[in-house]
């Protein structure tokens, strides 16, 4: 617990949770955009979750 | 003894909770509360511990809840760079439509024979007006391609679907099966009951389509896929 605390203290210590926030966003979309497959495999994973909602 | 001891616990104590206050107005999510009691000194440095748990439970749920719209965050950029980028690519993906098709032999000359679009679950077919393409269901029937569109009396529908509305505007279009390009041109089938229920069946054992009465009644758009330059331009027939 003392260490979820600790992680929780440094993430939100003055504006780092903006920083985490837009790494993430920019990450995302970088990995997205470049890395070869990761669309299909996200369109993928998507579809399965509809077909199974359907189903 | 026994005296000593209670001033060290309440030594302690007020040491500890001192601490969390001075952080919590240091960041200002400590208010004072009324009718509280107070457990510190004389001069006033300690305050209320009541008040600094609760404050602290708080922003720890803040914390928790802002973490928690990190992870949702993600999937939710990962589809929308899809879908932002979607229109700019070649061709439609399984779950956005795409842009001009660009890959791929075009065929021309002697119209193909399209026995073999019964083994193909879906094609490819971009408007030139606008440039956007997507996945769609094929048929053929009687040496002619079909494709449909349906919920099309449904205002969700109309909205999801706005190509068989261009399409009858300027059915000028570029499918891709299985690697080839072929310029065709749209023309919505309304009549004509030998089509409808022949198209129909193909469909149905392809897809488990309904029948010819969606066509009819107008909930299921059913196009040709003529030949370029035989005067159609989208129109109906």
């Amino acid at each position: 617990m003392n260490k979820v605390q600790a992680l929780l203290d440094w993430v939100f210590e003055e504006n780092r949770v903006y920083w985490l926030i837009g790494g993430v966003v920019v990450g995302v979309a970088l990995v997205v955009l470049f890395l070869p497959g990761m669309g299909e495999s996200i369109e993928a994973t998507v579809l399965s979750w509809v077909g199974g909602w359907a189903s | 003894m026994g005296q000593m001891n209670g001033n060290l616990i309440d030594s302690l104590w007020n040491s500890r909770y001192a601490r969390i206050n001075s952080t919590l107005q240091r960041r200002g999510q400590w208010e004072p509360v009324d009718n509280e009691e107070v457990v510190g000194s004389e001069d006033g440095a300690v305050e209320p511990v009541a008040n600094a748990v609760a404050a602290g439970t708080t922003s720890n749920l803040r914390k928790v809840l802002v973490l928690v719209g990190v992870l949702v965050l993600i999937p939710v950029v990962a589809i929308g760079t899809l879908a932002l980028t979607s229109g700019s690519a070649d061709g439609p993906s399984a779950f956005f439509g795409g842009g001009e098709l660009v890959a791929g032999e075009l065929v021309t000359g002697a119209e193909p024979d399209w026995s073999f679009v019964g083994d193909v679950g879906t094609i490819e077919l971009q408007l030139l007006d606008p440039l956007r393409s997507r996945l769609i269901w094929v048929a053929d029937y009687e040496g002619k391609l079909y494709v449909v569109s349906g919920y099309m009396t449904n205002p969700i529908g109309r909205l999801w679907k706005r190509w068989p509305a261009q399409a009858e505007r300027d059915g000028r279009a570029v499918v891709r099966i299985e690697g080839k390009r072929y310029e065709r041109t749209l023309v919505r089938i309304l009549s004509g009951a030998d089509i409808l229920q022949g198209v129909s069946e193909e469909l149905g054992r392809k897809y488990g389509f309904g029948g010819p009465g969606g066509i009819e009644s107008g909930n299921v758009w059913l196009f040709e896929l003529a030949p370029r330059g035989m005067g159609t331009t989208g129109a109906s027939r």
